[in-house]
C-alpha cells in the first residue's frame, strides 16, 4: 500500500516546500543537526556495511553520504539516494537491518523510528498536507451491471460487453489504473444497447412472437456429450441467452435418458421462475430421442432463460454381484417459441409506466421519462426551466438532445429507449465526475466539501457498488439533513451492502486468485469445483456476518466460529456437535454456524480458501502462507526474490534426503534471502497442519509434523493457534486493514500524506471492540472521503512525476 | 498539436503514443520517437496498382517466463575475449560469432517447426535492455512484458502507468487505416486479478504487450466466442442485414450525442482528469471510423461452424481457437497486424492436461532441477506446437498464387531468456517470414550483443511501410541481415 518511491519522492518535495515556507532556515539547519546527532550513528553503526553506495553491491541504496532527510529526498533523481519513507517502514517492522548483522536493540530501534517519523512529518502532524486528489473514476464493469440493476431493473451479465477492469493498488476501481483503449468505447455503445434491449425489448415493441432453437453450444449446464448436453446429478440445462420479456410461451426440448433402475428418467420444463406441473417420464434413449413440450407463463422478473430440469438422478454403487446403476439424462436441443400472448411489460416498464396496463404513470410523456431516467442516472438535477446550468446541474438543451435521438413520430417506448442508449453511452453516466458544493468554503488543506450528489454517489459507489436509486434520493430529500453516519446506517441496512464486503473480501484477501485454479487431482482426488466454491463463500459469508453482527475485527484472526456448508463439514472433519446450534451436520444447500473449538482452526487463517489459495498443487507453499499473512494481515508485503536468486536448493544427489524445512533453512542461511524469508517461513510452518486444500492433517504419517516457529524478534510459537494468538496482538492488524479500506473507499493509492488518515481512523475504532462497521464510519467522516480536491494541485503532482527522468 | 487524425494519416503525437492528450512540456523523454516529423508511408491500398507489392502482414506471439533455452538455442562457436572485456559483459553472456550459423538438426523444442525450417529465422543475441532494472528494482516479469513491444522501461507505479507506443500498433496506424480493425490484440489469460501483480508494477504492464499509447494499453480480447462475434458478426450473431443497418443509423446519432456530452463534461475537469475524457473521445473516433466498415462487419466467409463454443479448454485448444480467430481475421482483411499472448508475463497458469501441476511461474525458478526443467519444457514445446498450429492455418489459406503465409511475418518470443535468472539478453526469439517478406529462413542470425530487440521491430515495420520505426524506444537502428 506504500507509495513507489518515485511517487514517494515527489511528496518529499512537497514536504520540503511546506517547510521552508513555514519559515525559517532555521528549520533546516536544525534538520542537518539532528540527523548528524540520532540518524547518522545508527545508520553506520546498522545499515552502512551494506548500504555504503549507490551499486548494485549495495543494493542500489547509499546510506553514508545523506546529511538530512530533507536534502537528500529533495535530490529525487540521484542514483541510490534513500526514499526514507520506505526506510521507516523497513526499520519499524524489523524487516531491516537483519538478525546477525550488528541488530539494533529495541530501544534503539525505537528511538530512530520515532525520530524519523516525526521528522517525516508523521507524528501528530501530517494533518495540514494537501489532499492528494483521487482522479476521474469511471464504473467498473460490477458496478455498470449493479447499476442498470439497481435504477432500471434490468438484470443482465456484461461481462463479455464491458472491458476488463485494470488492477491497480490491489483494487479494480483504482482511478489511476483505469484507462480506456479505443476499442472500449465500442463496448460500451454494446452494452448501452444490450441494457436498452432488455429494458424495452425489441419483441415487445413489435409485438411480434419468435421461435429459437438452441443446440448444445447455445446451452449451459451439465457438460458436453455427443451432440448434447449431459447431466449426471439432479440438475437444469438451460438457454444461455434468455427471452426477451414475460408472456406466455411454447417451450420444446429433445432429450433422452441413460436409463438405469427402477424407473425411467423423469423431467420438467421451465421459464424463468416458472415450471411445468407436469413431470414428463422420458423412457426414451440415445437411439430414438423424444420431443417434450409445455407452455408456460413467466412472469416477467429475473432471468428469463428456458431450461429443462432433470429431477430424479438414480445411483447404485457396484457391488459383487451387479455393475453400478447409474441415471443420467441427455437434453439435445430446447426451442422457445414467443411471447404467444404479445408479452408482458418488463420490471423496467412497470417501473417508469411504460406498461400497456401501468396505471397512474401512464400519462407521463417520453420527455418527462427521460428527464426523470437523467437524473437517475447521471446522479445530477436538471437545470431550473430557462436558467443556465451550473456545474452540478443537467443543461436543458441536453435533454432536447436526448429526444433527438428519436423522431417524435415514434411511441414512447420508442423513444425512451432511443434515449437510454445515449444516456448509457455517455460520460455522464460512465465517468464518476464530481463537484463541490456550491459555496464551499476551502479547508486548511487546500480541500473543499463534495454537493451532495456526489456524495451520496461517492457513498452508494463504496457502500453499495452502484448508483443511488430513486429510492435513496427521495429519502435524502426528506426529513432532516441527514448526516454522515445516518446515510451510512442506511446503507449498510440495506442488503446491497453484501455486495461491499463481497468485492472488497475478494479483493483484500487475494481471493481471486483461486479463481483458474485446480488441485492435483491424483494428490487430492476429492477436490472439486464446489469444494473451491464452498471455501470462497464460506469466507465471504463469515465476512458479511463480522459487518452485520458488528463482530470483533480481532475474530478475523483468532475466532473459534466459522460458517459452513456439509461439503465443508465433511471437508474440515466437523462432527454434529460443532454446530451447537442445530445439534446436526448442515442439510444439502444449508449454511450454518460451527464451533471450532477443538480443531487447529483460528479466525480467517483456518479457512480453506486462504489455505488452498496459497498452496502449490500437489503441495503446500509456507512462503507463499507467510507472504500472504504479511501482506494482506499485515500490510508488509516482501519484495519477490532479486533476480538471479537462486530458490531452494535442489536435492542433491548423493546427499542425504532433506525435509523441505531443513532445504528452508539452508536457503535462508543466503543473507540476501534471510531478511524476507527470516518472517515469511516460520508464519507458513506454523500453518503446515494444513494440507494444500486446506484439510488439518494428523500428528504421525510419513514426516512428524513440526510446526514450531521464530519470527525476527524473538517471539516464537507452536502450531497454528499459538501463531493465531501472536497475531492476535500486532496492532498493525487494524492499520492494515484501515489501509486497504481506504484505498477502497477513495478509489485511489495512498500516499505519506495519507497516513494521518489511517492513523485516525485506527484510533476512533474502540479499542475493546473494534468493529468494520466501526472503521467504515470513521473512513466516511474523513476529509479525504468528503472532500474534493483543488485542480490545480492534482496538475502539478502530475508535472513533477513528469519531470523525474 | 493536431487536428482530427485523419483515417489515412498518421500523425507524429499519434504514432509517438503521447497523443494530443498531454502537453508537450509533460511528455517524459524517453516515450518520444527521438525525432521531428516522423513521415509514416501510406498504406498500402490494393488500389495501388498491380506492381504494388501485395500487402504484409504482421504477427507477434508472446510466451511468458522465459524458455528452456539449452533446448532453444542452436550450437554457435563462442569467440576469446579479453578480461576486460569478459568482465564488462559479465551479465550479457559469452562472445558468439557474428553472422549466419545452420546446425544439422533443429533444437530439440523447435522440432514442432520442422516443416516450416526454411521460413524460420532464429535469432541471438537481442537484447531488452529496457527490461532491466535499470535503478528501478524488483519487477523483471513486469518489465518484460511491456517492454518487449516499445523498447521503453516503464514507470513504477500501482497507478498510473506510463509506458511508450509499441511496434504493432505503429504498423497499425500505418496500414491498418485500410482494415476495419488496425491491430488487433489478443491473449488466452485475462488479466491478473489479485494483489500485486509483479513488485509494485501495475497489473497492466504484465498483461498487455501492445500499448495504443504511453498510457493506453490496447485492449486485449480474451474471449474466444465474444471477439469471433465482434470480428465476423458486427457484434451481434443474431441480427439481421435490415437490423444492422437500422443499428449503424442509430449509432450515428448516438455518437453524435455523446461526442458533444464529452465536449461538456471535458470544460468542467482538470487538466489531469481530461485525459481520461480524451481517452473516451479517442475510443469514439475510432468507432466512427470502423462504422465505415459496418459493410465488412458481418463476414459471410467465415461460416457459423467456426464460431467457437462457450467451454472449459485446455491450452491447446485455447491457442488453437485464437490462431485460427487471428489467422481469419487476417484472410479476411480485417486486421492486418496481430499481438496474441499466449499467456500474460509471470503467468502460474497450470497445464494439468498435460501433467504439469505447479504453476508455470514457480517452475521457472528451477534452480536446476531436473524435474521443474523438464516441466518447463513440456510448457515449452506445448506452446510451440500451438504456433506451429497457427503456422499451418495461415499456411492452408490460400491467396493469389500462394498463401496467406507468403505474405505475413510472425515474431514468437519471450522478454525474459531463462527464467530462473530473469535475464534480458539473448532473448529467445524466432521469426518466420513468409516467401514475399523478405526475410530468408533457414538458419541462425547471430547479431553483436546487446543489440536492442526494437531495432528487429525496426526491420519488420519497414517492411510493412514504416520508415523510421528505428527511432522506436530503444532502437539504434533497423536489424541487418533478415533478408
Amino acid at each position: 500500500m506504500l507509495p513507489s518511491s518515485r511517487l514517494a519522492a515527489v511528496c518529499a518535495v512537497a514536504l520540503a516546500a511546506t517547510s521552508s515556507f513555514l519559515g525559517a532556515d532555521q528549520g533546516a539547519a536544525n534538520a542537518e543537526l539532528d540527523f548528524a546527532a540520532v540518524a547518522r550513528p545508527f545508520l553506520d553503526k546498522h545499515c552502512v556495511r551494506c548500504h555504503k553506495d549507490a551499486t548494485a553491491e549495495s543494493n542500489f541504496l547509499d546510506l553514508a553520504s545523506p546529511s538530512s532527510v530533507q536534502l537528500s529526498a529533495g535530490d529525487a533523481a540521484a542514483e541510490g539516494a534513500p526514499d526514507w519513507g520506505w526506510l521507516l517502514d523497513q526499520v519499524e517492522f524489523g524487516d531491516m537491518p537483519p538478525t546477525g548483522e550488528a541488530a539494533p536493540t529495541k530501544e534503539e530501534r525505537a528511538a530512530f523510528v520515532q525520530w524519523l517519523r516525526s521528522e517525516l512529518g508523521e507524528g501528530d502532524g501530517g494533518q495540514d498536507q494537501p489532499l492528494p486528489a483521487r482522479g476521474l473514476r469511471r464504473l467498473t464493469a460490477y458496478e455498470y451491471e449493479n447499476a442498470v440493476l439497481d435504477v432500471l431493473g434490468v438484470s443482465i451479465d456484461l461481462k463479455s460487453l464491458l472491458p476488463e477492469d485494470k488492477v491497480g493498488h490491489s483494487f479494480d476501481h483504482v482511478a489511476s489504473a483505469q484507462s480506456l483503449s479505443e476499442a472500449h468505447f465500442t463496448r460500451y455503445l454494446e452494452a448501452a444497447e444490450a441494457v436498452a434491449e432488455r429494458a424495452i425489448p425489441s419483441a415487445l415493441l413489435e409485438g411480434a412472437a419468435s421461435k429459437q432453437r438452441y443446440f448444445a453450444e447455445s446451452l449451459a449446464g451439465g457438460r458436453g456429450q455427443g451432440q448434447g448436453r449431459l447431466l449426471w446429478t439432479n440438475g437444469k440445462v438451460e438457454t444461455m441467452s434468455p427471452a426477451p420479456c414475460g408472456g406466455r410461451y411454447l417451450i420444446r426440448a429433445e432429450v433422452y435418458g441413460v436409463q438405469a433402475g427402477p424407473d425411467p428418467c423423469r423431467a420438467q420444463l421451465a421459464i424463468g421462475d416458472a415450471v411445468s406441473e407436469a413431470t414428463f417420464d422420458v423412457p426414451a434413449t440415445k437411439e430414438a430421442p423424444q420431443v417434450i413440450e409445455a407452455e408456460l407463463m413467466a412472469q416477467g422478473r429475473g432471468e428469463l432463460t428456458a431450461g429443462v430440469r432433470f429431477v430424479n438422478d438414480y445411483y447404485r454403487k457396484k457391488t459383487k454381484d451387479r455393475a453400478a446403476l447409474d441415471r443420467n439424462f441427455v437434453v439435445r436441443w430446447i426451442e422457445v417459441e414467443g411471447p404467444l400472448d404479445g408479452g408482458r411489460p418488463t420490471t423496467f416498464m412497470e417501473r417508469f409506466g411504460l406498461g400497456a396496463d401501468s396505471g397512474a404513470d401512464s400519462h407521463a410523456t417520453p420527455e418527462s421519462l427521460v428527464s426523470q431516467l437523467a437524473e437517475l442516472l447521471w446522479r445530477r438535477p436538471l437545470a431550473s426551466r430557462g436558467l443556465r446550468a451550473m456545474d452540478d446541474e443537467i443543461d436543458a438543451s441536453v435533454m432536447a438532445q436526448l429526444m433527438e435521438l428519436s423522431s417524435p413520430g415514434e411511441s414512447p417506448a420508442h423513444r425512451v429507449r432511443a434515449a437510454l442508449i445515449g444516456m448509457l453511452a455517455s460520460p455522464r453516466f460512465l465517468f464518476l465526475a464530481e463537484t463541490q458544493q456550491r459555496g464551499a468554503e476551502w479547508t486548511e488543506r487546500g480541500s473543499a466539501a463534495v454537493d451532495r450528489h456526489t456524495l451520496l454517489s461517492r457513498l452508494t459507489s463504496f457502500l453499495w457498488r452502484s448508483l443511488p436509486d430513486e429510492e435513496l434520493w427521495v429519502w435524502m430529500r426528506t426529513g432532516e439533513p441527514r448526516t454522515h453516519e445516518q446515510i451510512v446506517a442506511r446503507l449498510l441496512e440495506d442488503p446491497r451492502a453484501d455486495r461491499f464486503m463481497k468485492s472488497f473480501a475478494d479483493q483484500w484477501l487475494q481471493l481471486r486468485a483461486t479463481e483458474s485454479r485446480r488441485a492435483d487431482r491424483k494428490a487430492f482426488p476429492d477436490f472439486d469445483e464446489r469444494l473451491r466454491l464452498s471455501m470462497l463463500e464460506e469466507t465471504r459469508r463469515v465476512l458479511i456476518a463480522s459487518l452485520r453482527e458488528r463482530t470483533n475485527l480481532w475474530e478475523l484472526i483468532e475466532g473459534t466460529e466459522t460458517i459452513v456448508n456439509r461439503r465443508l463439514a465433511e471437508h474440515y472433519g466437523l462432527s454434529a456437535e460443532a454446530f451447537t446450534g442445530e445439534g446436526r451436520l448442515p442439510r444439502r444447500g444449508e449454511w450454518l454456524r460451527a464451533s471450532l473449538d477443538g480443531t487447529s482452526r483460528r479466525g480467517l487463517l483456518g479457512h480453506g480458501s486462504i489455505l488452498f489459495g496459497t498452496s502449490e498443487a500437489t503441495r503446500t507453499s509456507p512462503v507463499s502462507r507467510g507472504r500472504w499473512v504479511l501482506d494482506v494481515l499485515l500490510g508488509s508485503a516482501p519484495p519477490p526474490p532479486p533476480p538471479g536468486a537462486d530458490n531452494l536448493a535442489p536435492q542433491k544427489k548423493n546427499a542425504e534426503a532433506l525435509s523441505l524445512r531443513e532445504r528452508m533453512e539452508a536457503h535462508r542461511a543466503d543473507a540476501t534471502c534471510a531478511a524476507c524469508h527470516a518472517r515469511m517461513d516460520p508464519i507458513g510452518f506454523g500453518l503446515e497442519r494444513f494440507d494444500a486444500v486446506g484439510r488439518e492433517r494428523g500428528d504421525g504419517g510419513e514426516h512428524e509434523l513440526d510446526l514450531t516457529g521464530k519470527l525476527p524478534d524473538g517471539r516464537s510459537f507452536d502450531g497454528p493457534i499459538e501463531l493465531a494468538s501472536i497475531l492476535g496482538q500486532e496492532d498493525r492488524f487494524l492499520e492494515a486493514l484501515a489501509e486497504r479500506l481506504l484505498v477502497f473507499a477513495l478509489g485511489r493509492g495512498l500516499e505519506r500524506a495519507d497516513r494521518a488518515a489511517v492513523q485516525h481512523v485506527v484510533a476512533s475504532l474502540d479499542p475493546e471492540h473494534p468493529t468494520l462497521e466501526g472503521m467504515i464510519v470513521s473512513v466516511v467522516g474523513l476529509e479525504e472521503f468528503w472532500g474534493i480536491a483543488p485542480y490545480d494541485v492534482s496538475d502539478k503532482r502530475d508535472t513533477e512525476i513528469e519531470d523525474d527522468e | 498539436m493536431t487536428n482530427e487524425p485523419n483515417v489515412n494519416d498518421v500523425s507524429v503525437s499519434e504514432v509517438s503514443g503521447a497523443g494530443p492528450r498531454i502537453s508537450s512540456i509533460q511528455l517524459p523523454r524517453r516515450t518520444v520517437l527521438r525525432a521531428a516529423g516522423v513521415a509514416v508511408a501510406l498504406p498500402i491500398l490494393e488500389a495501388m496498382g498491380p506492381e504494388s507489392a501485395a500487402p504484409r502482414r504482421l504477427v507477434y506471439v508472446y510466451v511468458p517466463n522465459g524458455v528452456k533455452v539449452d533446448e532453444w538455442r542452436e550450437e554457435i562457436p563462442v569467440l576469446p575475449q579479453s578480461r576486460v572485456e569478459a568482465r564488462k559483459h559479465r551479465r550479457h553472456g559469452p562472445l558468439l560469432a557474428v553472422g549466419d550459423h545452420r546446425g544439422d538438426e533443429l533444437p530439440a523444442l523447435l522440432k514442432p517447426l520442422e516443416s516450416i525450417r526454411e521460413r524460420m529465422l532464429l535469432i541471438r543475441g537481442l537484447t531488452a535492455d529496457k527490461s532491466r532494472a535499470n535503478g528501478d528494482g524488483p519487477g523483471d516479469h513486469a518489465r518484460a512484458a511491456a517492454a518487449f513491444l516499445t523498447g521503453v522501461q516503464p514507470l513504477k507505479t500501482e497507478g498510473r502507468v506510463r509506458l511508450g507506443v509499441s511496434a504493432d500498433q505503429v504498423a497499425g496506424r500505418a496500414v491498418g487505416g485500410a482494415t476495419r480493425v488496425r491491430a488487433l490484440s489478443l491473449g488466452l489469460e485475462r488479466g491478473l486479478q489479485s494483489g500485486q501483480c509483479d513488485s509494485g508494477y501495475a497489473c497492466a504492464y504484465s498483461g498487455h504487450i501492445s500499448w495504443e499509447s504511453s498510457e493506453v494499453p490496447a485492449a486485449k480480447e480474451v474471449r474466444p466466442q465474444a471477439v469471433f462475434d465482434r470480428l465476423f458478426r458486427g457484434g451481434d450473431a443474431g441480427l439481421s442485414a435490415e437490423a444492422r443497418k437500422e443499428r449503424r443509423l442509430r449509432r450515428r446519432s448516438v455518437l453524435d450525442f455523446v461526442r458533444g456530452d464529452a465536449k461538456a463534461l471535458r470544460r468542467r475537469l482538470g487538466a489531469a482528469d481530461r485525459n481520461r475524457v480524451d481517452e473516451y473521445e479517442t475510443g469514439l473516433r475510432e468507432l466512427e471510423r470502423q462504422l465505415e466498415f459496418e459493410n465488412s462487419a458481418h463476414v459471410e466467409s467465415v461460416p457459423d461452424s467456426a464460431r467457437p463454443k462457450e467451454e472449459e479448454r485446455t491450452f491447446e485448444e485455447e491457442a488453437r481457437l485464437m490462431g485460427e480467430i487471428l489467422s481469419l481475421a487476417l484472410e479476411a482483411d480485417i486486421t492486418r497486424v496481430g499481438t496474441l499472448m499466449y499467456g500474460n508475463e509471470g503467468s502460474g497458469r497450470r497445464y494439468h492436461e498435460i501433467g504439469v501441476t505447479d504453476g508455470h511461474h514457480s517452475l521457472s525458478h528451477h534452480a536446476g532441477d531436473e524435474h521443474k526443467l523438464e516441466a518447463i519444457g513440456k510448457i515449452n514445446r506445448l506452446h510451440l506446437a500451438s504456433f506451429a498450429a497457427l503456422v499451418q492455418s495461415l499456411a492452408s489459406k490460400g491467396r493469389p498464387g500462394g498463401s496467406l503465409l507468403d505474405e505475413t511475418m510472425l515474431v514468437y518470443g519471450s522478454g525474459i531468456a531463462e527464467g530462473n535468472r530473469h535475464d534480458h539478453h539473448d532473448l529467445p526469439v524466432l521469426l518466420v517470414g513468409g516467401e514475399s517478406t523478405d526475410i530468408r529462413g533457414g538458419r541462425t542470425l547471430v547479431v553483436p550483443r546487446e543489440t536492442p530487440l526494437n531495432n528487429l521491430h525496426a526491420a519488420l515495420l519497414k517492411r510493412m511501410g514504416v520508415t523510421d520505426g528505428h527511432l522506436l524506444g530503444d532502437a539504434t537502428g533497423v536489424l541487418d541481415g533478415l533478408a
